[in-house]
């Protein structure tokens, strides 16, 4: 078929298909928020370092209504490892000089920071091919994936400074979210992060040995208004960060649990 | 201002109308000419023909989305254009990408019968099964010709990941229209 026939053929297709656009995912009541130097001037007294030797120590932590505040959350920190940014090795090569254009590009009334590239991929698999670092492992477990979000944290002149793949998933009636988190050398912040919610609850810090002979250090939330109760477990392995967010009712905290020993029983020991 | 008070002042006849389509639909229409037509002159002047367009059409027409209507109206008339401009001289630049699409899709010489519109509803059904990435992709590519770089840049992919959407994309219509009876 000619091209001014294709061209003409495709200017009548359904105009609703014109207005689709693809929807950006969003979180639900908390947000995670990596943050800066800013963290540690907050009430490190509040807390203990129990699971200091899992490589991530709970700094604050805070419910709402404290202070005037207007969330709960706590801000946690993590011996990540800075790699270099020739480690990564993928197509992720290409998102210094996305960043460059979207600094160039940015305008005022832009509601996305022109800093974060942000990929979306079907799989996990696919976001740890386009990252292309060795150190970062793949989770093999039977879960269902819905899909992962891929956030390059650049600098001003678009270099890499920090990554995250964020890989959403469903276990029965459990709604799960797996994150891991690397820096690379060009990021001058600090290893510290926060996680957030709008609505007033308390946090409990716990921690086990999981098969790899290292310790999952978790923190556990009181029931959200829905009902659901959430934990994150945290491990970090070779310089990287991994997280499992997971939201449940209580009547599956079993199930989640099992979840969160299996995902745990995934990391091999630290060899290097 | 909401669609359908910017529509209502086109039934009444108010020129406010075409000032507040120039603040919501400006750019996307600029964008969608832009993509066509390379002399900014030619783009502003197809926009200027567009807001005529719709000023006519408007009643008794009454859009059931102004920013498709808007689009579709811009796709035309920056097309007419450039088929005047570029009369006897071979296909511009701009039209590349459907070159990607000739191969799937059939040959005139051989299945004159099927009509464009035929052809056009049959895309349009099969895009409608795809996955919201899959369509959104074939139709920033195809309808609005947006580059490779521009569709990743919109929905934070990466290039590869565009161009293969767009090349499974392909492979899946050539399949569909052969099952819907049409041979390539």
């Amino acid at each position: 078929m000619n091209i001014p026939r294709i061209a003409d053929v495709l200017g009548l297709i359904d105009e609703d298909l014109l207005d689709a656009e693809l929807p950006r995912r969003r979180r639900g009541t908390t947000a995670r928020i990596l943050l800066a130097a800013a963290c540690v001037c907050l009430a490190l007294g509040t807390v203990t370092a129990l699971a200091a030797g899992a490589g991530t120590t709970l700094l604050a932590k805070f419910r709402k209504g404290e202070n005037g505040g207007f969330e709960s959350g706590y801000d946690m920190a993590a011996q990540l490892t800075p790699f270099p940014e020739e480690a990564l090795t993928g197509d992720i090569r290409e998102a210094p000089a996305l960043i460059r254009r979207q600094i160039e590009e940015a305008t005022l009334w832009s509601n996305q920071s022109p800093n974060v590239y942000i990929c979306e991929f079907d799989t996990s698999a696919q976001a740890l091919e386009y990252v292309g670092l060795e150190e970062l492992r793949p989770i093999r477990w039977d879960v269902e994936e819905t899909g992962t979000t891929l956030s390059v944290f650049g600098g001003q002149r678009g270099e890499i400074a920090s990554v995250s793949i964020m890989t959403y998933c469903q276990k029965g009636d459990v709604r799960l979210q797996t994150q891991a988190w690397l820096r690379t050398e060009n990021d001058s912040a600090d290893n510290t992060f926060s996680v957030r919610t709008t609505e007033d609850v308390d946090y409990t810090e716990e921690c086990f040995t999981a098969a790899g002979g290292f310790d999952c250090h978790v923190i556990r939330s009181t029931a959200l208004e829905s009902g659901f109760v959430t934990y994150d477990g945290c491990i970090v392995r070779a310089g990287i960060l991994y997280t499992l967010h997971a939201a449940y009712l209580p009547s599956a905290e079993a199930q989640a649990d099992g979840l969160l020993h299996t995902w745990a029983d995934q990391f091999e020991p630290e060899t290097r | 201002m909401e669609d359908e008070a910017i529509i209502e002042l086109y039934f009444v006849r108010d020129e406010r109308a075409l000032r507040e389509t120039e603040a919501k639909y400006g750019p996307l229409c600029r964008q969608v000419a832009g993509n066509i037509l390379g002399s900014p002159q030619d783009v502003e002047e197809c926009v200027n023909d567009v807001y005529l367009a719709l000023w006519d059409a408007i009643p008794p027409t009454r859009p059931r989305s102004l920013m498709a209507f808007a689009s579709g109206i811009t796709r035309r008339q920056a097309l007419k254009r450039l088929r005047h401009d570029t009369a006897g001289k071979r296909s511009a630049g701009c039209l590349v990408p459907l070159s990607e699409l000739a191969e799937v899709l059939p040959d005139e010489s051989f299945r004159p019968e099927v009509e464009d519109g035929e052809l056009a509803r049959l895309i349009g059904s099969f895009l409608k099964q795809q996955s919201p990435e899959a369509r959104c992709v074939f139709v920033r590519r195809y309808w609005y010709f947006d580059s490779v770089r521009d569709i990743a840049g919109r929905y934070g992919f990466s290039e590869n990941k565009v161009k293969s959407l767009l090349f499974r994309g392909r492979n899946r219509l050539r399949d569909y229209l052969r099952k819907e009876g049409i041979s390539i």
